[in-house]
């Protein structure tokens, strides 16, 4: 809640008038002396219009029929308020209250109190009303002044029930002349203030409580880094910024460089409005100034990324590693893995372009059958590799779109490549080419099957990739484990498997019950028949 | 004391609870609020910023504004413009970003072109603060003088339940430990102050870790800048701990498997609302009935303790809902059976006067089956099981030196990232920090696998704290002293707070229980090994306020009256951790009762979100 703020809307009720606020910079003083002059007056008789003007039918009502009762509870409010807003000269002495939450009128500050009159008059109004009546009541507690004792409350109370409503009396009036006359003295003051340099926590105060205020008269670099040292141990956000953009803009490179550099809060702050206000270049600079070398390069580098065009990325992520991540030692991982972000995009590139030139004549039987859903840039390396083993599966090392090249190049693990040439492989169902790959050469010239990511594995790629039962009993076979074997057979439903498994741990009992799911006559039932009935296993 | 008593929450009877009627502060807020609205006079279109529209709908109901505050319109502040009305005045209630300064501009300045027969005010509020960079935007940007005013509001802790209070800054963790932007401390500062105010200054604080030295620093300044005016009520919380999220990682990172928490983790419990599919609530006659096409919206649930059958379930293992709901079930079967019996008129009576609750029963069990249901289908998933066995492996540290085989598959199952980096950074924890082989090992797959983009993804994650270098071994030795991993932990009825991760007590609630009981002191070692300062610090109360006790000194006064304990958790709580409290305030012997605080309510899907480097979603396969 704040005064400035509660003044204009007053001013609003007016209609087609413009906002005022005597204390921006853009208004001269002469202005600023009519403006506070006429409001004052319009402040004074705006009072009785107000309410009759508001749009709530209670209160209006109130209004025209008691304006009495309306108006008295206001001397109560503003005799909560009065010993803040009379003493404006205490206000450097006695730090009021900063945090506006605490004080629904933030009247305690004093200084524009022009708003603390509007402030309570609002209250005023809705204690008057019958709607609001019990939340009321709670307000008081909010008043940090000493005069919220529990007397004013009790009697806040009473108002609020509308049980006993007392006339307004000649003392009110009296009370209430004062409070115009402070608030035509703080005014004054206001207005002196703004030529006046005023204590540096008082600026901050009002910085904070969103005030207006003006910081051209600290005119020393010490007060100027008073202001901010102070705003820094505030941790106000808004004052920080304030103080260092006002430093930055009144002394030289050199000075503000070195006053920041002693200062990382206020400096994360200046680096935020300059990000905020898409300042890169500067907010790189400061970074590296600051020996934040890190934190640069990854800006620049996240700069790059959103760079549609591929061509400008490749020149923006090199530019990113040539000036930032090359020239700090502490960063050749993430140095060696933009170079790698590089030369794959210098390689998604050209194959992209031949495979788009390829696809269009629709000359390729391969991309007839599977064709490119989007476009290859931009993918990451995994997907570069799935995507030209499913298309480039044969090229030679040499080719860049070839499988074994991307492999080498990116350093690609074992497991990983194997994973991805299977699924492709399935994919565009070349069996072989997976058989190829799990196949090793034996000590004595035989051949052995061996896959580094376990062959259940392999089977639940094939699976998805839906292979045929014939591959998926091959692959079966070779799980060592017994169980796993089974589970997995009957995952994927592939019968033979699961009884050939039978078969091998000689489990009859099993096996019977497993044949009985089957039609007699069907393939699988013949097959369990054939079994059972072979006299050549010898059953457990 | 008198006053706040006679105080009835408006529209929000749960929140009012034995232990602390949070039904206040709900109304303060919402008063402040409307004084805020009825400053401008005349019709008024509201425009809200997207952000805002969840928390100021647990204070404020839209058809109370209409009603009572001539609020004609609502929209969203979108830069297609404004929607035209014949409203008087325009109110825009903004979250202080740069972002939306730009739209602002642009709303204006279409309004302008339009002209119209009614000539608008336009008024901005800022919730909660104004900033200083957002005035100088709109100054830029040519629109600052057409405000009629520009205001703050200043929204702090919103009463989520009767015993939770979230200030509903989804990104309050990002911003400390990422931008070093220190802002939200200083709103729960701040929120801290009000709640002083309206329920006395709390005698004894206690925090944990940077942030919370930062809020009590705060706090201290703030109450000096009061000029030494205390709120004259005597104090109805006894203790406040701050606890800062950085001091336990993590337990966020865990999957919670309460019933709150798993359908926060499935379904985003967002301002205590939930969507889900709609298939599951439609009833069988309704089926039947309706020709038209089942609905395809999601379908939106309030999720808080009016509901009598939630509250008893929403901090359940979720292995004990099933039973709770099936006994439910059949004694509400029972009640309704009673008609048969019921033979008098007055029996009869009897019946239908408690006809409407059984009702409301029997609705909410419905619900919470179809619900249960929902949460059963992903929790009997393989990649749920899987993933949840590999969580107590890490936890038990079991082979965390190791590269593990169940991430390496997921990420080539490439399941989603965030899964993925839940998994890793709870190992990094696990193991105080990875190997540097380890790390890179990951890093390498990550980065192949899910794009290069997310370099920035790994390093906000180094930076923020989640994955480490290797260091010094703390988490054996937190996790022997304060009993973090418990065997055969019971959860039909339990007996340790460990039940809501299933085996896994979550740090941050031990330290709560150990503050009340024995004390800090006793485990001061561990304390040591947590990062950030601790704090202990006594905020005196003057005499006539103080609660009548033997001793007010001591902290752990053995007197039968509870005493209340607010916690605070800077950078998000979990809806298990919540249980875990809950648990605790139940507990005859605890000592003290609780209530929560929180920057926001967090799961690690989306605190790890809020760390990714957000790329438009592609699928990572579309070949």
């Amino acid at each position: 809640m704040d005064d400035d703020d509660g003044a204009s809307f007053e001013n609003a009720g007016k209609r087609g008038r413009q906002k005022v606020n005597i204390f921006d910079d853009n208004i001269s003083l002469d202005a600023a002396r009519t403006i506070i002059k006429s409001s004052q007056i319009e402040d004074e008789d705006e009072d009785d219009e107000e309410i009759t003007f508001d749009g709530k039918p209670v209160v209006k009502y109130t209004a025209k029929s008691s304006s009495n009762a309306s108006k008295t509870p206001m001397p109560d409010l503003s005799s909560l308020a009065v010993p803040a807003v009379s003493s404006t000269s205490r206000t450097s002495s006695n730090p009021p209250t900063t945090s506006s939450s605490m004080s629904s009128s933030s009247s305690f500050g004093g200084v524009n109190s022009a708003m603390t009159f509007g402030h309570s008059r609002s209250q005023s109004l809705t204690l008057g009303s019958s709607v609001n009546i019990e939340p009321r009541v709670m307000k008081p507690q909010f008043v940090p002044s000493p005069m919220s004792s529990t007397t004013s409350l009790e009697e806040l109370d009473d108002f609020s029930h509308g049980s006993k409503r007392k006339q307004m009396s000649a003392s009110d009036i009296d009370k209430m002349q004062q409070e115009i006359q402070s608030l035509r003295r703080s005014l004054l003051g206001a207005k002196r203030d703004r030529w006046v340099k005023l204590p540096v926590d008082d600026t901050l105060r009002r910085i904070m409580k969103g005030e207006g205020y003006s910081l051209e008269l600290y005119r020393s670099l010490e007060d100027k880094l008073e202001l901010l040292d102070k705003a820094v141990r505030l941790h106000d956000g808004n004052a920080i910024t304030a103080a260092v953009l006002f430093l930055q803009s009144t002394v030289t490179k050199t000075i503000f460089n070195r006053e920041l550099l002693c200062r990382p809060q206020a400096a994360d702050h200046y680096l935020s409005y300059l990000k905020a206000h898409f300042d890169f270049a500067e907010y790189i600079n400061v970074l590296v100034m600051l020996g934040r070398t890190e934190e640069a390069a990854a800006f620049k580098f996240k700069l790059a990324l959103p760079t549609t065009d591929v061509g400008l990325k490749i020149s923006k992520l090199k530019d990113s590693l040539r000036s930032h991540f090359s020239a700090d030692p502490h960063l050749s991982q993430e140095s060696s893995f933009v170079q790698e972000y590089i030369d794959l995009l210098e390689r998604q590139r050209p194959v992209d372009e031949s495979d788009a030139n390829l696809e269009a004549t629709g000359r390729s039987q391969m991309f007839r059958d599977i064709p490119r859903k989007v476009s290859l840039i931009g993918m990451p390396v995994v997907t570069t590799l799935y995507y030209c083993c499913l298309y480039h599966y044969d090229l030679s090392e040499n080719s860049l779109g070839s499988p074994a090249a991307i492999k080498k190049r990116h350093q690609i693990s074992d497991k990983q490549y194997l994973w991805t040439a299977i699924s492709a492989r399935a994919k565009v169902r070349h069996w072989k080419d997976i058989e190829i790959m799990l196949t090793t050469k034996g000590w004595f010239g035989g051949t052995k099957m061996k896959s580094v990511i376990g062959f259940d594995k392999i089977v639940n790629i094939l699976h998805r990739n839906s292979a045929p039962p014939e591959i998926l009993e091959k692959y079966l076979s070779l799980i060592d484990d017994v169980e796993t074997r089974i589970e997995l057979a009957k995952k994927v439903s592939c019968h033979k498997a699961i009884m050939d498994t039978y078969v091998a741990t000689k489990n009859r009992p099993e096996l019977e019950a497993y044949a009985t799911k089957f039609d007699r006559y069907s393939k699988e039932g013949l097959y369990a028949h054939d079994i059972l009935n072979s006299s050549t296993i010898r059953w457990k | 004391m008198i006053q706040v008593e006679k105080m009835a929450a408006t529209g929000a009877a749960h929140l009012n609870s034995a232990k602390l009627n949070l039904g206040i502060l709900r109304d303060f807020y919402r008063r402040e609020f409307l004084e805020c609205i009825d400053k401008c006079i005349g019709t008024k279109a509201l425009v809200w910023d997207d952000g805002l529209t969840g928390p100021f709908g647990l204070i404020a109901e839209a058809s109370m504004l209409k009603e009572q505050h001539e609020v004609e319109r609502m929209f969203r502040l979108q830069s297609s413009g404004l929607p035209s009305s014949n409203v008087q005045n325009i109110i825009f209630i903004v979250r202080p970003k740069l972002g939306l300064m730009e739209t602002i501009a642009q709303c204006l300045l279409n309004e302008e072109m339009k002209g119209g027969y009614v000539r608008k005010e336009f008024y901005l509020v800022f919730v909660p603060r104004k900033s200083l960079l957002c005035e100088k935007k709109l100054k830029e940007l040519g629109v600052y003088g057409s405000f009629a005013s520009v205001e703050e509001f200043n929204l702090g802790l919103i009463p989520f339940d009767s015993d939770l209070l979230s200030m509903e800054m989804d990104e309050s963790y990002k911003e400390c430990y990422l931008q070093n932007d220190f802002t939200s401390m200083f709103f729960a500062a701040q929120s801290l102050m009000t709640l002083q105010a309206l329920y006395g200054t709390i005698p004894y604080v206690y925090g944990k870790g940077d942030c919370a030295k930062q809020v009590v620093d705060m706090m201290r300044r703030m109450k000096m800048e009061m000029g030494g005016v205390e709120p004259q009520i005597t104090p109805q919380i006894d203790n406040l701990l701050i606890l800062d999220r950085n001091v336990d990682l993590l337990t966020p990172l865990l999957s919670q498997l309460t019933y709150e928490g798993l359908i926060d983790e499935i379904f985003n419990i967002k301002n205590t609302n939930v969507k889900l599919p709609p298939e599951k609530f439609v009833s069988q006659e309704e089926k039947k009935n309706s020709k038209e096409p089942l609905p395809t919206e999601p379908k939106k649930f309030i999720l808080n303790s009016a509901d009598e059958l939630y509250a008893e379930l929403r901090d359940k293992n979720f292995n004990a809902v099933g039973a709770i709901v099936s006994r439910k079930a059949k004694t509400i079967t029972a009640e309704f059976d009673e008609r048969h019996a019921a033979k008098t008129v007055g029996e009869m009576k009897q019946f239908v006067s408690k006809l409407p609750h059984l009702q409301n029963v029997r609705a909410s069990l419905g619900i919470h089956t179809s619900i249960a249901e929902l949460v059963k289908e992903v929790t009997d998933s393989d990649e749920f099981l899987d993933s949840l066995r590999c969580q107590q492996e890490l936890t038990h540290g079991i082979d965390t030196d190791k590269v593990n085989p169940y991430i390496e598959d997921c990420i080539a199952r490439e399941e989603p990232l965030s899964k993925v980096l839940r998994l890793i950074c709870i190992q990094s924890i696990c193991n105080d920090g990875l190997k540097p082989k380890v790390l890179d090992f990951y890093k390498r797959e990550i980065i192949q696998t899910y794009g290069f983009e997310h370099m920035v993804t790994l390093s906000n994650l180094e930076k923020s704290g989640f994955l480490r270098p290797h260091a010094a071994r703390t988490y054996q030795v937190i996790r022997k002293t304060m009993k973090l991993i418990v065997e055969d932990v019971n959860e039909q009825n339990p007996n340790d707070i460990a039940y809501v991760y299933s085996g896994y007590a979550p740090l941050s609630v031990r330290l709560a229980q150990y503050l009340a009981r024995p004390g800090w002191r006793s485990i001061t070692e561990v304390l040591n090994l947590l990062p950030g300062p601790k704090v202990e610090e006594v905020q005196q109360i003057p005499m006539g306020l103080r609660k009548r006790r033997a001793s007010v000194t001591s902290s752990q006064s053995s007197m039968g009256e509870q005493k209340l304990t607010l916690v605070f958790f800077l950078g998000g709580v979990t809806q298990a951790e919540l249980a875990a409290l809950r648990f605790l305030a139940q507990q005859d012997d605890g000592g003290t009762d609780y209530v929560v605080a929180t920057t926001n309510i967090v799961q690690g899907h989306r605190l790890i979100e809020s760390l990714q480097e957000h790329i438009e979603p592609v699928k990572l396969n579309p070949f």
